[in-house]
């Protein structure tokens, strides 16, 4: 009975203050690092069929935005791409976004099709798949890999130029969110002190970045 | 004070009920369509707000999203999502078998019990029962009274008991022959079954004594197996029936590998109708209905003729491809089928020709009216002596031939399996199980493939510990597939959510006129 009593109170608390949600505990929010990568020398697969190396594919002077997903997923990656659905939308045509399958087996470039329709992807937005050993080469020059697809997190990566470093923000960043991180200045200009190793931030359950410096999330 | 507010809830509860009740709809079908399907009453799409401020519709805001068929949620890298079923959340009696995977895996994490009142208040404010604001992976639902009250009766239905196949001594299962199935194959398949269940009958141990001893990583469920062997005769049609009768007279919890050659289909529809889950049964020719239950090596036939297909797509434009194969075949048959379907579009002359008569010789083929671009013969050894004469590309079935595929530079065979020399290494641990009982030694194959099977579904089942619900069983299957040590004989497995074939290529092999093993004449090829 006292259950009852205790519910009913936080309930109106919650429905009085609309700001409680706002302040939602346990791994609502973003950690952001900055970091660079070493792109390998990895071949893919674009999803119209062509074999691609993802150097040249990141090889690009504008805005990139790089995710992870696979096609099967039903839980975070849904989420992740309607953000770059949105993101695409919101960014114009400019920025060019990148998922690459963690799935490559399974999601054939006809999948990635389907994929990317079912997500309205525009022209500017691609998506990859591989060899499994091609998938887990890019997504160990990414730190992303987790041995297992099923291990993955939600995590964009972001360059806001060539020659930038990439700015990686792991949790639900919201497609507003990731575009002020493009738009704000130059991601170097910040990163005066180039803290190899050092100044890292503890987290949980993620291995910790190497060559990176990791400022408050937004 | 008190017991005014304990009837106010049950007066918000009854208000609740009421109103499903009159929307003429069984409120638990309604709510499992807004729970797998994103379906609100009237066909609206299910809406949900939640992390990245993304706004999910239809089916990606459905529960099933997440919290998944069984309702026993996932773990997908940090993000946990806990049961959600009957006695998880409404805290009713629970299963006979009680639920020791909360105690021993949440400890004390435990959450109070929801009423209509709070799962309202979580479903759609997102919090919950003890007043905390839940992750925002956890959407806000936008739900109306009716929507609620039909959702609520279905999460009701969510595992209230064990599944049937259980008690506190035994799991029962069950292992499916087709007949006509070799003799040696079916042999070395019920071999390494009786074995491995011997061996695992022999180990279970005093485990209640052991669990009271050390707290929460002590848990695990031990059980003795039963398997039984259900062997089916008579025509396909009659199949689903037998397999009725098996299952009345002794339920099972899953079927564990079967092997036929014929197609599945049939025990595919019974694993469907009746809902026990068919964990890969060693068949060339699965069911091709969508199903949930039944998780296969392969896409067998259709695999090797997708392949085949990719390769034919090199021939130039209206170049004339023949293929053949024997009537009454089903292998054969399902091949061409499947051929035929994927080359339909692709600007290739497709000839087909069903061989009746007595084994032929390639004289037939110049009967067809010249030769084709490409020849691709779903034909048994019998069928394919002088098919190296040809100087045209010849396709030869793996599965068919065994993966004993006659020489010579222009016959390729779809090979399904893992090449053999990288795959005589990823097999180590099975095979030296398989000689320290001495098997493995008559369809080596077979073998290798019913260890995997009973291992995954071993493991699968030790991970439920007391939980056991059939939905969440071939759920653990599904993200374990990956992960265990043993490996089968096709290349690697993967499965995800609602993927049913576990390999997904193959490759095209030559064999040299010298003998030997098949070598590779391309990568993996995944149609």
């Amino acid at each position: 009975m006292k259950t009852y009593l205790a519910c009913l109170v936080l309930a109106a608390g919650a429905a009085s203050t609309g700001a409680v949600a706002q302040a939602a505990p346990g791994g609502a929010q973003l950690v952001r690092t900055l970091a660079e990568y070493r792109v390998p020398a990895v071949r893919l697969q674009r999803a119209d069929g062509t074999e691609v190396r993802l150097a040249d594919e990141l090889d690009y002077a504008g805005p990139v935005a790089l995710n992870f997903v696979f096609t099967t997923c039903s839980a975070i990656c849904p989420i992740q791409s309607r953000v770059f659905a949105e993101l695409q939308q919101k960014g114009g045509p400019g920025l060019r976004l990148l998922s690459i399958s963690l799935d490559p087996l399974n999601d054939t470039p006809a999948q990635l099709r389907d994929y990317g329709r079912r997500f309205g992807a525009g022209n500017g937005w691609h998506f990859y798949t591989g060899t499994m050993d091609a998938s887990s080469a890019a997504q160990r020059a990414f730190d992303v890999y987790r041995g297992n697809k099923m291990n993955h997190q939600p995590l964009v990566l972001l360059r806001s130029g060539a020659g930038r470093k990439w700015v990686r923000i792991e949790g639900y960043a919201s497609a507003d969110e990731l575009l002020r991180e493009l738009r704000a200045a130059p991601a170097t200009a910040k990163n005066t002190v180039d803290p190899v190793g050092a100044n890292t931030v503890p987290r949980q359950g993620a291995g910790q970045p190497r060559r990176a410096t990791v400022e408050p999330g937004s | 004070m008190v017991p005014l507010l304990r009837r106010l809830v049950s007066l918000a509860a009854a208000a609740l009920l009421a109103v499903a009740a009159s929307a003429g709809q069984d409120p638990a079908t309604a709510g499992q369509a807004i729970y797998r399907d994103g379906v609100r009453a009237g066909g609206k799409p299910l809406v949900a707000s939640g992390a990245a401020g993304v706004t999910r519709r239809g089916p990606e805001a459905a529960c099933i999203g997440c919290h998944r068929r069984s309702g026993f949620g996932i773990a997908e890298g940090q993000l946990v999502v806990r049961p959600i079923t009957a006695p998880d959340i409404f805290g009713s009696p629970a299963a006979p078998a009680g639920n020791p995977r909360i105690e021993h895996q949440l400890g004390t994490r435990r959450r109070p019990v929801y009423d209509a009142v709070t799962l309202a208040r979580a479903i759609r404010s997102g919090i919950d029962a003890e007043g905390h604001v839940m992750h925002p992976m956890m959407p806000r639902y936008d739900l109306d009274d009716d929507d609620m009250a039909a959702l609520q009766a279905y999460l009701k239905t969510l595992y209230p008991a064990p599944d049937p196949g259980v008690d506190a001594r035994t799991i029962r299962l069950a292992t499916v022959i087709q007949p006509g199935v070799a003799p040696e194959k079916r042999r070395a398949m019920l071999e390494v079954l009786q074995a491995f269940v011997h061996d695992k009958n022999a180990a279970v141990r005093s485990e209640p004594a052991r669990r009271s001893a050390g707290g929460m990583r002590m848990h695990r469920a031990w059980r003795s197996w039963v398997l039984d062997v259900w062997e089916l005769e008579g025509a396909p049609d009659s199949w689903g029936a037998q397999l009725e009768r098996f299952y009345r007279r002794a339920p099972v919890f899953a079927l564990v590998a079967g092997i036929g050659s014929a197609s599945w289909q049939p025990v595919h529809d019974f694993s469907e109708r009746l809902q026990v889950p068919c964990i890969l049964p060693l068949t060339s020719l699965p069911g091709d209905a969508p199903g949930f239950y039944t998780i296969y090596f392969s896409r067998g036939m259709a695999l090797e003729a997708g392949a085949v297909a990719r390769d034919l797509g090199r021939l130039p434009q209206g170049s004339r491809v023949l293929q053949a194969w024997r009537a009454g075949d089903p292998e054969g048959a399902a091949g061409a089928r499947a051929l035929q379907a994927a080359l339909a579009g692709t600007g290739l002359r497709l000839e087909q020709r069903m061989l009746t008569g007595a084994p032929e010789t390639p004289g037939w083929i110049a009967s067809t009216g010249g030769d084709p671009a490409a020849l691709v013969l779903w034909l048994r050894a019998p069928d394919l002596k002088g098919g190296a004469a040809l100087s045209m590309p010849v396709y030869v079935s793996g599965t068919m031939l065994d993966g004993a595929a006659p020489p010579g530079a222009n016959v390729q065979m779809a090979y399904p399996w893992e090449l053999p020399r990288q795959r005589a290494a990823r097999v180590r641990r099975s095979t030296d199980w398989l000689r320290a009982r001495g098997l493995g030694t008559l369809a080596p194959q077979v073998a290798i493939d019913t260890r995997f099977a009973v291992e995954m579904t071993g493991e699968a089942l030790a991970h439920l510990m007391d939980s056991f619900s059939r939905d969440y069983f071939v759920e653990t299957v599904e993200h374990q597939v990956s992960g265990t040590l043993l490996a089968s004989s096709y290349p690697p497995l993967t499965l995800g959510p609602d993927q049913r074939f576990a390999s997904k290529g193959l490759y095209l092999t030559r064999s040299a006129a010298s003998g030997g093993e098949p070598m590779a004449a391309s990568a993996l090829i995944v149609p």
